[in-house]
């Protein structure tokens, strides 16, 4: 048997005595620990507004993850009527969920959060979906993911994953490997597509570029309502992640699967479409786009402005890239000098391997530890045979009829880069050196292509889009941007958390609300003090399986071969769950809840457990004055209110399966 | 289970109880007492669940209130400056004494007109200031205030119009209606009778139109309205007036209806097409003023006239503004015109609601006694003429003033101490500055109260007061029945706690009136049931009415207002001059006042509104809903409810954005009469140009007179309507970011 609940959201005025009974009948203080919470939505522009309430207690699910995620084994579900209990005195009690001191921090506990959600950028609930993996729950951990991640798959390989670098698992001996559990997931559970999702809001929203910052906004509008579109002009689908990013490193059909799952849910995408970026704005406002977001990226290709750099045999680093993506015979020479120390660069350096280059060099100003690419990137790279030059200028490319011969560069000190990133340093005398090359590619960053832009959308001195840092809004009403063609290269996760940001603003933007929020106050990682038990037992880092260097040569196939299942579980065990509250995160509708008090442990709603007996009802049910609640075996409810659940501006969770009958609010 | 069974697991005892207050329902409450502390708070478990009496999310929350910490549980007396909250506890001896050498001196060097006395509070039978009033009426008597803060315009406009204020139907009369036009009000907010919300689901379930016309998206009209009519404040006798002009130039009305039961339509005929004073009340020059769209209102006027019955509910905040009693008017005149009055799913509007079942009106009380300050002054039986009712007494929204200024103000006496048998006065009226100046310039002060209210904080003396759940009483439902209620005693009372009988008696004894009351509070309760008709009629024995804590009246059909004078007009004439609906009336044009013209009329005149040269300076109309977590100051910082609905000012994005006003935000809001502190809500369910602060919130002025408890009356004016509603709606502000 399992019990439930029933909820007519057109009956509910949004009174709040569901809450307050349920408070005083359990005896819970005023403050965070809210049994039954009622989220308010207000949509439509003046006068035309909608207001639509959802009561959301606990919903008792069938696949309870509060439960599997608990270290303690606090969270049970009774068998004799579904019901999900929690024992307070076990919580927090046999295993430490949480390890964050307080100090330094006035956030309660619920409020704390990992270092590593908090250094990700999109805010992802790391350590519940890893906890969800160590229990081999893959399939309800992708959905955690989901939650905030349009593109999983993507960012489960080529994520810069700025939470690894925070993860303080590395105070014992190694980061865990989110990026790569993320990986796995998308690799182990079979895609399953989701349905088209109902457009509830009357605007339709145009996005213009399919890379990562325009699928980001697509993503979360599409689920607010509201119909997306999505135009790109090239005849692929993803951005430079399609089109520059290897294929050793993020190979076309696992994109397609995020890309498949998109548009499964109603999201609009038109390939070969390219939107002129003048009279084409305009157009588009006039056939009925409520909004419009330019996602355009950063896609051209910069070379360094010395004497030689446009000779036959220099190239750029993103269109030499985007010509081998996109299958274009490529002919490079012998020996390849690539300037630039980020992964553009790497990426070229690796491509050129296997496209038969012999001798593979790269010259960077940096110093090696300070190369913004990836630290895997540049020893996969070395293992490739490619040698890394490091704290080096160039100076010149030498040429020969025409012909690239070599590059001269000099040795620098005290490099350092102004808040535009040019940098600036001291060229250290008598250091000459000459490389001897006959090809040379630049990857020292990409501007944006914003040919023909209206004159009224105002740009910045870098050749970005100018929008306003706290609307991302640009010069024109109505038109927003968001991405590497506002704020310069930067990468997929920074993308996706910037269209992210301009889906919010558009959402407040269409609704006719003031578009400005107070700011939000922001936690430095650094800041978060993790008190790690003395005795943790080292455990070292999963290694990530790759294919041997002479099997890499032969082509593009993907270099990393991802964790089998127990090596992925083992190093998911590895997570120290500094944040602790890992069953309010895993639980899609945040159910669980803790209370301002010293070592708060979990409480929620047990759906009146113990009045059942007494032939009453739980006591919100009792309480509602217009009987908008109701409860009972979920047979007696479908029977009584038929087999909905569904609900207006609310997401059910298929994968936990939540106990509830619903009657969705009509227009 | 049955309750008395339940009653007995578990040690727990439950305790049938309803609170006493002006909250807008009256729901019978189960208390759970377990060793004499009150553990949990449930509500009615009629069988029929459908026609249960269920208690409002304030009702959830008593036992926060019951046990705040900031109860007062012993007599203070004040030992700081007034108003900075510094006091000192003292015997009930040592009070009492205080305040009765207190009250002769002041007699004795200024009369008896010199003590003002004041109050709210408790609505129940037995434990209400009545005694007092006796009391001081015995010591020669005292000054005291006119008018309900909360309904005067529209008493005065249901009193010039039938003569009568039970104009309500029973709620499950909207059933019948195929047309509901919630107009101004607001039943989930404000309740309307604990039946009210109930009714209203299931008219909307059963697919009758509803529409709701006011300045706010109401939680009524996005719950049950499938339209919303946004209009700006003050404004809604305009828009009534030309949908009045639109029903007469289509000829829609019920002319019949109107010739049968109505005097004078033919003279708002004249006003509203234009031939009284040259201006036609078209749907255009309505919209002018009222901001809905003319095409709207015609709209509504046919939809109105031509679905039959249809139910017109107005209320009775709206007309809490200048010249706020021609809303209540005009709406009655739309009523009658479309013939809807004394019909089942009609309404005969007038904002009051009540009908003769169980109303508060009607409660029963320990006889009382003449005040001998009020002897001897014009007689104000039925008159429509405010300043007769004013000769020997203030205003309600004029205390401060009257205190300030005294006779020479015109007032009817020179005010010097004041007593307030509860109703926390400095916060619920207008112009709280004002009052601060009056209360300052008293010799001396008594409070009593439950809590350390604001009006509490500049007392001299202060005496705390029971809850409901440490008394037994008798307690009517807001605005009436059809039910009776007995609330229980549940607990022993909270330290040195009394009832306002109980000081009223206590006084008494002091002042040496040896036999004031013989009686204990059973033998008041049982006295009262016996002797009252309308228990007589519907409670058969006391002792089951106390133990099941309501008696709920049965009848086979809804009460229809005015049913019996329509049915048979010449048995059952109105009780009015013509004995008919006076649309025009004759003791209006007596007065002779273009103020309070003799029909019902969008007055032309300058009021605080956004056609007023302040309005340049204080450019947004500033309303002050009751709230819907409080009532009115009561339940203040009661955690459970401030946390679902803190504090806010609601304000549409329109206005936010151009002042740089974030959700969220903490703003000033000022005119020249003060300045609070509040956060601002954006929202578009509020008309651009206006903002809206529940009224209630505690005053709590900082060392610079910034207000930083919120409190909405620091911003209204302390005026009122020719009708005598106080005008705390025609206000205006600007607001800025702090
Ligand atoms: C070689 C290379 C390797 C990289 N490696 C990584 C990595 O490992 N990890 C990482 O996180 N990031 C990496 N990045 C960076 C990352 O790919 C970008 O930061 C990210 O893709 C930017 O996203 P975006 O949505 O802003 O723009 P883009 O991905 O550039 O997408 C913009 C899209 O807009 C389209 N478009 C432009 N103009 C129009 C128009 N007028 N009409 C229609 N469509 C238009 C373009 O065709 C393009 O598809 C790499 C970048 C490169 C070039
Ligand atoms: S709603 Fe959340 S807390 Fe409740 S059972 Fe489901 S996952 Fe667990
Ligand atoms: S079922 Fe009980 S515990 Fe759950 S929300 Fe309702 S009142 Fe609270
Ligand atoms: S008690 Fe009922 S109407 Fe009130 S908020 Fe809860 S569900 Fe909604």
């Amino acid at each position: 048997m399992q019990l439930g609940f029933y909820f007519d959201q057109n009956r509910c005025t949004g009174c709040y005595a569901c809450a307050i009974a349920c408070k005083d009948w359990h005896d819970v203080p005023a403050g965070p620990a809210r049994w039954m919470r009622l989220l308010y939505r207000e949509e439509g522009k003046f006068p035309k507004v909608f207001v639509s309430h959802m009561a959301t207690p606990c919903y008792h699910c069938a696949e309870p993850v509060c439960a599997y995620v608990c270290p303690s084994e606090a969270i049970t579900k009774r068998e004799e009527d579904g019901i999900v209990v929690i024992d307070r005195e076990k919580c927090r009690e046999e295993k430490a969920c949480g390890i964050i001191s307080g100090e330094g921090t006035s956030l309660l506990y619920a409020e704390q959060e990992a270092p590593c959600q908090v250094s990700c950028p999109v805010h992802l609930h790391i350590p519940a979906y890893i906890a969800l993996i160590a229990k081999g729950r893959f399939k309800e951990a992708l959905e955690v993911i989901r939650r905030r991640m349009p593109l999983p798959s993507v960012c489960g390989r080529v994520c810069l994953h700025p939470c690894e670098t925070e993860c303080r698992r590395k105070d014992v001996e190694e980061p865990v490997a989110i990026m790569a559990l993320k990986g796995f997931v998308t690799d182990n559970v079979p895609q399953e597509l989701p349905d088209r999702l109902p457009l509830t809001q009357p605007d339709c929203v145009a996005i213009v570029g399919s890379g990562p910052a325009g699928l980001a906004a697509a993503y979360d509008l599409i689920r607010m309502g509201y119909g997306v579109t999505v135009f790109e002009s090239g005849p692929v689908v993803g951005g430079m992640l399609t089109t520059a990013i290897p294929e050793h490193r993020l190979p076309r059909e696992v994109l397609k699967r995020d890309i498949d799952y998109l548009e499964a849910l109603g999201i609009d995408i038109r390939t070969n479409t390219r939107v002129d970026l003048g009279r084409g704005l305009d157009d588009l406002l006039e056939e009925g786009y409520g909004a419009l977001l330019l996602a355009l990226g950063a896609s051209k290709g910069q070379k360094l402005d010395i004497a030689g750099a446009n000779l036959k045999g220099t190239l750029d680093g993103v269109s030499l890239m985007q010509d081998i993506k996109s299958g274009k015979s490529i002919e490079l020479g012998e020996k390849v000098l690539v300037i630039g120390g980020g992964n553009v660069a790497i990426d070229c350096a690796r491509s050129a391997r296997r496209l038969g280059a012999n001798a593979v060099r790269v010259a960077c100003l940096e110093c090696r530890e300070d190369m913004p690419a990836e630290d895997s990137e540049i020893r996969q790279a070395e293992e490739e045979g490619i040698e890394i030059h490091c704290s080096l200028t160039s100076s010149l490319v030498r040429e020969d009829n025409g012909k690239v011969t070599g590059v001269e560069c000099q040795e620098i000190e005290g490099l350092q880069f102004d808040e535009n990133g040019q940098p600036s340093f001291k060229v250290v005398k008598d250091t000459g050196h000459v490389f001897d090359v006959d090809t040379v590619i630049f990857a020292i960053g990409q501007v944006p292509d914003l040919t023909g832009l209206s004159g009224d959308i105002k740009t910045s001195p870098m050749g970005t889009i100018a929008a306003d840092a706290g609307t991302f809004m640009t010069a024109r009403r109505g038109i927003f941007s968001a991405g590497d063609v506002m704020n310069g290269p930067t990468s997929a996760v920074d993308a996706i958390a910037s269209g992210q940001k301009a889906a919010f603003f558009i959402n407040r933007y269409l609704q006719g609300d003031v578009l400005r929020v107070r700011p939000q106050k922001t936690i430095s990682p650094k800041d978060i003090t993790v008190d790690i038990p003395a005795d943790k037992e080292k455990q070292p880092r999963q290694v990530m399986p790759t294919l041997s260097v002479s099997e890499r040569m032969s082509g593009f196939r993907e270099v990393a071969l991802g964790f089998i299942e127990a090596e992925a579980i083992q190093e998911a065990e590895r997570c120290l769950n500094c944040a602790g509250h890992l069953c309010k995160d895993a639980c899609p509708y945040s159910a669980p809840q803790f209370a301002d008090e010293e070592k708060a442990r979990m409480q929620k709603c047990d759906l009146c457990v113990e009045r059942w007996g007494d032939g009453q009802k739980p006591i919100c049910v009792e309480a509602c004055p217009p009987h908008a609640l109701d409860a009972g075996t979920m047979d007696e409810l479908k029977m009584k209110y038929g087999d909905v659940t569904e609900a207006h501006s609310f997401n059910y969770s298929r994968t936990v399966q939540p106990s509830i009958v619903t009657k969705p609010k009509q227009r | 289970m049955s309750p008395e069974e339940r009653s007995q697991t578990n040690d727990e005892q439950i305790v049938l109880c309803t609170s006493a207050f002006d909250c807008g329902g009256r729901c019978p409450l189960r208390v759970h007492v377990k060793d004499g502390v009150i553990t949990r708070i449930e509500g009615d478990d009629y069988s029929d669940e459908d026609k249960q009496l269920r208690a409002c999310w304030r009702g959830r929350a008593y036992r926060h209130w019951i046990y705040h910490p900031d109860r007062l549980l012993y007599p203070l007396k004040r030992t700081g400056e007034r108003g900075t909250g510094q006091f000192e506890r003292i015997t009930w001896d040592e009070a009492m004494d205080t305040i009765v050498s207190e009250l002769k001196r002041i007699k004795e060097t200024y009369g008896n007109g010199a003590i003002f006395l004041g109050g709210g509070g408790h609505l129940g039978a037995l434990h209400t200031r009545g005694a007092l009033n006796k009391a001081l009426s015995m010591f020669g008597g005292y000054t005291s205030s006119y008018g309900n803060i909360s309904s005067e315009g529209a008493v005065w406009a249901v009193q010039a119009s039938y003569g009568d204020v039970m104009v309500g139907h029973s709620r499950e009369d909207m059933l019948n209606s195929r047309l509901i036009i919630m107009w101004g009000w607001d039943p989930v907010r404000m309740i309307s009778g604990t039946d009210a919300i109930g009714n209203l689901i299931k008219a909307k379930e059963a697919g009758i139109p509803i529409i709701s016309i006011g300045p706010r998206y109401e939680d009524s009209a996005a719950t049950l309205a499938a339209e919303w009519i946004p209009i700006i404040p003050g404004t809604d006798a305009a828009m009534m007036v030309a949908v009045a002009y639109v029903i007469i130039k289509e000829n829609l009305q019920d002319q019949a209806f109107l010739d049968k039961y109505t005097v004078g339509f033919d003279k708002f005929e004249e006003y509203v097409t234009g031939i009284e004073d040259g201006a036609e009340k078209t749907p255009a020059w309505a919209e002018a003023i009222s901001g809905v769209p003319a095409e709207t209102i015609i709209d509504l006027a046919r939809r109105y006239a031509t679905n039959k019955p249809a139910c017109l509910m107005d209320c009775q905040g709206p007309a809490r503004a200048a010249f706020g009693e021609q809303y209540n008017r005009c709406a009655i005149a739309l009523t009658a015109m479309t013939g809807n009055i004394g019909k089942p799913g009609g309404s005969a509007c007038g904002g009051l609601m009540g009908i003769p079942y169980g109303h508060m009106f009607r409660s029963s009380g320990i006889p009382g006694m003449r005040n001998p300050t009020e002897v001897g002054g014009p007689s104000i039986r039925g008159t429509l003429d405010l300043n007769l009712r004013l000769v020997r007494r203030i205003h309600t929204n004029r205390i401060w003033d009257g205190i300030l200024k005294g006779k020479a103000g015109g007032y009817p006496a020179d005010v010097k101490m004041a007593w307030f048998a509860g109703g926390n006065i400095l916060n619920q009226r207008g112009n709280i500055n004002k009052g601060v100046q009056a209360l300052k310039s008293l010799e001396f002060i008594v409070a009593q109260d439950l809590f350390l209210t604001p009006t509490a904080r500049y007392a001299d003396i202060v005496l705390p007061v029971k809850s409901f759940v440490e008394k037994n009483d008798l307690t009517r439902p807001w605005p009436s029945g059809p039910y009776l209620c007995f609330s229980n005693q549940a607990i022993e009372p909270m330290g040195e706690c009394k009832t306002d009988w109980e000081i009223g008696c206590l006084l008494a004894e002091k002042l040496g009136y040896e036999d004031f009351d013989n009686k204990t509070e059973d033998e008041w309760l049982r006295t009262f049931v016996s002797e009252n008709p309308e228990y007589q009629r519907f409670i058969k024995n006391y002792d089951e009415f106390k133990q099941e804590g309501i008696q709920r009246l049965q009848f086979d059909e809804p009460y229809i207002a005015f049913k019996a004078q329509i049915e048979d007009p010449e048995n059952n004439p109105f009780n009015t001059p013509s004995g008919k609906i006076e649309i025009f009336s004759q003791r209006l044009a007596d007065l002779n006042s273009l103020l309070t013209p003799p029909v019902p009329k969008y007055i032309i005149a300058e009021r605080e509104d956004r056609n007023h040269p302040l309005a340049k300076k204080y450019p947004l109309q500033l309303l002050s809903p009751h709230p819907r977590v409080r009532v009115h100051s009561t339940l203040q910082n009661v955690d459970w409810l401030v946390e679902v609905d803190p504090h806010v000012m609601w304000i549409n994005p329109a206005d936010a954005e151009p002042r740089g006003i974030c959700d969220g935000d903490e703003v000033y809001v000022f005119n020249d009469r003060g300045k609070i502190a509040i956060k601002a809500w954006v929202t578009r369910r509020i008309v651009p140009g206006v903002v809206s602060i529940y009224e209630g919130a505690w005053y709590e002025p900082d060392e610079e007179g910034i207000d930083r408890g919120g409190c909405v009356n620091v911003l209204t004016d302390d005026t009122y309507s020719p009708g005598g509603a106080a005008a705390l709606k025609t206000v205006l502000v600007e607001t800025a970011k702090v």
